[in-house]
């Protein structure tokens, strides 16, 4: 390919295999020297593969990767990488809490030091100013990265990757950077990365926001099902073709609705939200009605895991309350009235939600030990009645409650953590990403579980979800979530993939 | 063993651990067994080795009697350290909390004849302040439990110092006081039915009241507790108040005892007391803190030292005894818990 002597980034027919799922398949992928290429594709499309195989992380079956007209080797390392000039932001950032802005460029890089070895801190504040400065970020290099605003903290991760890198010889990787700022602060990230990007740097921008990527990139990459469906320049596309071509379907098949006002329910209203608010969601009203699953749908970053937290009283709502049951709006609520209440939440996290060194049963009675008491008091035998109930119903194997749960394989714990709760009468199950790491045959045991214990007597489950995969099939009905509001509800019937798709990515 | 423990995990992967032949699971089971009865056992080993080496001294009823006695308040104090760790909280002022409130019921008979169950009323008093104290600090205000019990045991140190003036207070100790801690009713220690009496009433609240089963469960991962909807705080300041009143129980039992009490009567307690409470993770319950594990550790911490002095070994072999336990107790807690979280 001719264009390997002036592109910055050139990637050809790049393949990965994981297992019986073509990650990635024969990717042709380049970046030109001072421009931006958005990537983009929904879960599971293959845009984090492509990242992790450019950084080293996974080898890749097949294909070929230069930097600069220079070919990485075959089986490149992180160090590889770094060295042939790219250099990466993740979400996450990778700042070190409690260290000060020049320790943290300094862990990046290298530490300024005296003869004797010792650090000089006043050099390396000074080369800490000096790097911030080129992002035109003025901040003191001595302040705790803590104590720093979220655009503040993109920036110096970013300054930490543009330190030791030069403008002209290497490619920068942004994945999500916006993921997690607040609106009103994306713009000034976007408008230090077209100053980057007339200083001559090579970027490469992973986003899930279609009206960044028409600001800010010249040209753009789509992955879906691990196969590139577009490569062209921003200026031969437009935001509806962008969001058809993630969802994967023809343009002129729209069909999400605004009329989820009409809808008529008819079962009691067993949750209420009023108005919640927090730090990433905004004034969010919802009725959740006895016997429905429905489902929030919403992208890193759009509000939907604070909103459980929010109900559950894990964190405090800015504005707005709950109702349970036609019952009083409470504003301030706490996991203990939650719980008391029938409220049930599985946090994202299954292992903040289990401890690994107890039992079966210990886990699943922590909830509630009404029932489970006896003359004497707290009764084992009842426990491990009970702990059986719960195992047979969910197939948990091995089927025996007193094992311990660390040596239960990650969808067998996730069915403790959900069993915890449903052995309960709930009157709402909140669960967020509950799917989560755990193989086909078990989230489809947990899901018709979920439905049998919770829906039919008569409570309601809250779903927030970021992978829509089972959405469709399970969820009664499905709200998507984007900037902290709920932005649309799919009422179609049946749900389809696309409708949900289409309306993650913004179509209104 | 990682090779039945592999064997295991393939059968379960197969969908078919109820097939796990009869000989495995006997061997199993006769391995947990080793596990919860291994320390009571060892108890028991110790116990016949010095009463064959030793068939007149060691091998007395007036010396299991000594014994059982001698490390009574040891076995309160005990406790006292384990209920916090049951929530993952450390609680080092115990030693000073049973000194202190020793020294305060001794001192206020002593000097101010005060009648004795007023005096043991005020012992008890300060016990129970000194956890309410400990409790608010860590519980809710959220302080680092090893520095503010560390606090507190210091400032108590000192405390117990300027109460006491440095000197032994023993002067004027009624027969009273005495009986409380010296009687044998029916041939038996009163001192040991106190512990004995403590242990039931801590085993029941820890594994048969829901408070109990929640403070495991705080022990066990304090944020799936708070998502369950426990009070994770009023109950790790329940383990610190019940903490402090259990050692200060043993500073009292202690005085009464010996008849006396000073500045440093029980400060010494602090080793042996972790040192049990740890070894306790090694048996009846493993990977758990639990009393009778306690109880048995303190006495086969106190079986090995006094036959070993029966032996003639010099008085440096205590403490060096005593690290040795606490070490080898806490490598055996790691070793246990591991052990749990690899086997199937």
């Amino acid at each position: 390919m001719s264009a390997t002597s002036t592109a910055a980034l050139v990637i050809e027919n790049l393949s990965k295999q994981f297992g019986a799922t073509r990650a990635l398949q024969s990717i042709d992928f380049q970046v030109e020297r001072g421009t931006v290429r958005a990537l983009l594709g929904h879960n599971g499309s293959g845009k984090s593969t492509l990242i992790k195989t450019l950084g080293g992380y996974h080898t890749p079956d097949e294909g070929k990767i230069y930097v600069y007209g220079t070919e990485l080797p075959p089986k490149h390392s992180g160090a590889d990488a770094h060295s042939a000039g790219l250099r990466f932001v993740h979400q996450d950032l990778g700042l070190v809490s409690g260290l000060s802005v020049a320790e943290n460029l300094a862990l990046g890089a290298s530490y300024k030091t005296s003869a004797l070895g010792t650090i000089s801190w006043r050099e390396q504040n000074r080369r800490a100013k000096r790097e911030l400065h080129k992002l035109h970020l003025d901040i003191d290099p001595r302040r705790n990265v803590e104590n720093l605003g979220p655009v503040e903290r993109t920036l110096v991760a970013i300054a930490r990757a543009l330190q030791d890198m030069d403008h002209h010889s290497g490619v920068l990787v942004l994945d999500e950077p916006t993921a997690r700022l607040p609106r009103s602060e994306v713009n000034r990230l976007l408008v230090i990365i077209k100053n980057l990007k007339s200083e001559g740097v090579a970027v490469i921008y992973v986003t899930h926001r279609l009206d960044e990527v028409f600001q800010v990139a010249d040209d753009l990459t789509v992955l879906r099902d691990g196969q590139r469906i577009f490569s062209g320049p921003i200026a031969a596309t437009d935001e509806d073709t962008v969001r058809s071509l993630i969802a994967g379907r023809a343009m002129t098949e729209r069909a999400t609705s605004e009329a989820s006002a009409n809808v008529q329910r008819t079962g009691n209203v067993v949750a209420e939200l009023h108005g919640l608010s927090g730090h990433r969601t905004h004034d969010v009203d919802l009725r959740l009605y006895a016997g429905e699953m429905v489902a929030i749908v919403g992208l890193v970053g759009s509000g939907r895991s604070e909103l459980g937290r929010l109900i559950y009283g894990l964190q405090p709502a800015s504005s707005g309350s709950i109702s349970l049951r036609g019952g009083p709006r409470v504003a301030k609520p706490t996991p203990r009235w939650a719980s008391r209440a029938g409220v049930g939440y599985v946090p994202q996290e299954r292992t903040s939600g289990l401890a690994a060194s107890q039992t079966i049963a210990e886990n699943l009675a922590i909830t509630s030990f009404g029932g489970l008491v006896g003359w004497f008091g707290v009764s084992s035998q009842k426990m491990l009645e009970m702990g059986r109930r719960v195992v047979s119903r969910f197939g948990v194997k091995p089927n025996d409650p007193t094992v311990t749960i660390s040596t239960l394989s990650g969808g067998n714990q996730q069915k403790i953590a959900l069993g915890k709760w449903t052995r309960l009468d709930c009157t709402l199950l909140i669960m967020d990403e509950p799917l989560q790491g755990i193989d086909v045959g078990a989230k489809i045991d947990i899901l018709k579980t979920i439905r049998e214990r919770v829906l039919a007597r008569g409570g309601a489950v809250l779903w927030l979800e970021s992978d829509i995969e089972y959405v469709p099939a399970y969820a009664d009905r499905v709200l998507v979530m984007r900037d902290g509001r709920i932005a649309t509800e799919i009422s179609s019937k049946p749900v389809s993939r696309e409708d949900v798709l289409m309306a993650l990515y913004g179509a209104a | 063993m990682s090779g039945p423990t592999l064997e295991s995990s393939t059968q379960q992967q197969l969908g078919s651990s109820r097939q796990l032949e009869p000989s495995r699971r006997r061997r199993h089971a006769a391995g947990s067994l080793l596990q919860q009865y291994g320390l009571l056992l060892a108890l028991i080993i110790v116990t016949v080795a010095f009463s064959l080496l030793r068939p007149h001294t060691f091998a007395t009823w007036q010396n299991f009697a000594s014994i059982l006695t001698g490390d009574a308040a040891l076995a309160l104090v005990a406790l006292g350290i384990m209920l916090p760790l049951v929530v993952q909280q450390y609680d080092l002022s115990v030693g000073y909390i049973a000194t202190f409130s020793s020294l305060v019921t001794v001192g206020v008979i002593s000097r101010h004849s005060w009648p004795v169950w007023q005096a043991i009323a005020l012992g008890l008093v300060v016990g129970l302040v000194c956890g309410v104290v400990n409790g608010l600090l860590v519980a809710y205000a959220k302080l680092n439990s090893l520095v503010v019990t560390l606090g507190v045991g210091s400032a108590l140190a000192g405390a117990a110092l300027l109460y006491s003036g440095g000197t032994l207070i023993s002067d004027n100790i009624p027969r009273s006081f005495l009986r409380l801690g010296q009687a044998r009713p029916a041939g038996i220690p009163i001192a040991f039915i106190y512990t004995i009496i403590g242990c039931i009433v801590v085993w029941y609240i820890l594994s048969y009241r829901v408070v109990g089963r929640q403070m495991y469960a705080i022990g066990g991962n304090e944020n799936a507790a708070r998502l369950a909807g426990v009070r994770v705080p009023f109950l790790v300041f329940l383990t610190f108040v019940g903490g402090a009143l259990l050692a200060s129980v043993g500073g009292i039992v202690q005085a009464a005892r010996v008849g006396s009490s000073s500045a440093d009567s029980l400060t010494s307690f602090l080793l042996p007391a972790f040192a049990a409470a740890f070894l306790s993770t090694t048996a009846i319950r493993p990977g758990h803190f639990n009393v009778w594990g306690t109880l048995i550790a303190v006495y086969l911490v106190a079986a090995g030292t006094t036959g070993m002095f029966m032996l003639g070994a010099p008085t440096y072999v205590q403490p060096l005894f005593n690290g040795g336990i606490l070490i080898g107790a806490i490598a055996l807690f790691r070793l246990t818990t591991r052990h749990r979280e690899k086997a199937s």
